[in-house]
This record gives structure tokens, C-alpha cells and sequence, in this order.
């Protein structure tokens, strides 16, 4: 697991994972690839506004892109912290439910974007 | 590989007196109870994590429908289409408040609940698959 994105060094004391079953690995893998899926949706909702006349299509696009690497960067950093916690400290982990519910919140915003889409094209 | 002793529990260890435990939101999860199973909290994460790609692939299911104008009658599709998307507003709802009341339990060593909108998004799923077989047809 050394070398990787959001790993700790080879050399530092706490390089071992907290546990054999890779909980905490696996779980930063699942952030990652829900991180994927909303670029990937942001950018679909981005290129069907492409086709409505004067939408904001360039700032909608860029705020998705960092909103999205934000949520990446906040996954990896959150990771990190939790295995120091869990490694070193006490067994505990060091995260609470803010990024969920922002994670929750962009899933919902992108469901909105997707039913206006809907309503506005829909039935022709 | 390991062999992984199932009577091995990571026990918290207490905590010292100078530990400052940092607020942690939203309140009503961790207002009470105990630090669970640092295992246990990560599977809940990633239940909420599933929901959350469930919920993306529900609404993309439904803007593709009129995004490439799939040949069904117009207003039929638009009704399979918005129902689709109602249920990405269900999972995502669903993941959250899952992930709430799960982590809550932990927390108070109380029983775990399903999902309180397993069947609904279910029922949701036939009846769009049953009008879409029947778009398809007419």
C-alpha cells in the first residue's frame, strides 16, 4: 500500500494498516469512485445545459470540477487522518458526517438538475 | 494470507484526560452512546457510499431516456423519466438518513434497521421497467 495516493510512507512507524480486512483502504477506494461518478454526472448535466441558450455552462462546469476534486482532496485528507487516529492514538475515528452530508447534498443537487432537465425537454 | 482471529475486537482505549474530542456533525448521531467498532462506522460509510452511486445511476437512467428520445409515446417516457429520477431523490434521501440512523445505533448498541425505502424503490423499479416493456410495445 506504500507510494499510493493518500497512503503514508513506507518509512514512517504507522505505514501498517489499522486492520487485515483493509477497512479504511477499502472505504477511501469507494470515496474515489463516487468522486468519479460525480464528475462524471456533473459533466453529463454539463453538456445537455450546453444545449439551452446563454446558460451559464462555463461557471456550472468549473464549479463542479472543483466541488468534485474538493470532495477527492477531502476523502484522501480524511483518510490520512483516520489512520493516524486509528494507528497511533486510540482506535477511534477521527471523521464525523460532514463530507457525507455535503456528499448527500451534491447527489440531490445533480437529482434536481436531472428532473429540470426532464420536465423542460421532456414530452416532445 | 493472515489468519484473522474472529475473537480479535479492537477495543477503544480509554480516553486520557487532556483528550479533547472535537464536536463531530450532525450532533443527533453522536450526541450519546460510544465510539463503535471503527470497523463498523467504515461498512456504514460505505453503504452510504453505494446509495449515494445507486442514487447517480438512478437519475442518469431517467435523463437518458429523454436525453436520447428513446422510442416510446412522449408522455409515457416523461412519466418512466421523472420516476426515475424521483427514486434517485429516494436513494440518495435513503443513503443518508440510512447512514444517520445506523451510525446512531452503533453508537447505543441498538438493533440496526433496514432500509425504510428498500421496498418503495423496489416497487418503483418494476413499475418502470413494466412501463418501459410497455412503451417499447405500443
Amino acid at each position: 500500500m506504500s507510494g499510493g495516493a493518500g497512503t503514508p510512507d513506507a518509512g514512517s512507524p504507522a505505514s501498517s494498516p489499522f486492520d487485515p480486512g483493509l477497512q479504511l483502504e477499502r472505504t477511501l477506494l469507494a470515496w474515489q469512485r463516487t468522486c468519479l461518478s460525480l464528475v462524471i454526472g456533473s459533466a453529463l448535466c454539463v453538456r445537455l445545459l450546453a444545449a439551452v441558450d446563454r446558460a451559464p455552462v462555463v461557471p456550472v462546469a468549473l464549479g463542479a470540477l472543483v466541488l468534485s476534486a474538493a470532495g477527492w482532496a477531502t476523502a484522501v485528507a480524511r483518510y490520512r487522518r483516520s489512520h493516524d487516529s486509528l494507528v497511533r492514538d486510540h482506535r477511534r475515528l477521527a471523521a464525523g458526517g460532514t463530507l457525507i452530508t455535503c456528499t448527500a447534498v451534491a447527489a440531490l443537487l445533480l437529482a434536481v438538475g436531472g428532473a429540470a432537465f426532464v420536465v423542460t425537454t421532456g414530452g416532445r | 494470507m493472515t489468519e484473522v482471529d474472529p475473537q480479535h475486537e479492537p477495543e477503544p482505549m480509554p480516553l486520557r484526560p487532556d483528550d479533547v474530542v472535537p464536536q463531530r456533525f450532525p450532533r443527533f448521531v453522536y450526541e450519546g452512546g460510544s465510539e463503535p467498532d471503527p470497523r463498523f462506522s467504515l461498512a456504514n460509510e460505505r453503504t452510504f457510499l453505494a446509495w449515494v452511486r445507486t442514487a447517480l445511476a438512478l437519475v442518469a437512467a431517467g435523463v437518458a431516456l429523454e436525453a436520447v428520445s428513446a422510442p416510446i409515446t412522449p408522455g409515457l417516457r416523461m412519466a418512466v423519466a421523472l420516476l426515475f429520477v424521483a427514486m434517485g431523490v429516494a436513494a440518495a434521501v435513503q443513503g443518508w438518513v440510512g447512514w444517520a440512523r445506523t451510525e446512531r445505533a452503533l453508537r447505543r448498541g441498538q438493533v440496526l434497521r433496514g432500509p425504510s425505502f428498500g421496498a418503495l424503490l423496489a416497487v418503483g423499479l418494476v413499475l418502470a421497467a413494466v412501463l418501459l416493456v410497455i412503451g417499447l410495445l405500443l
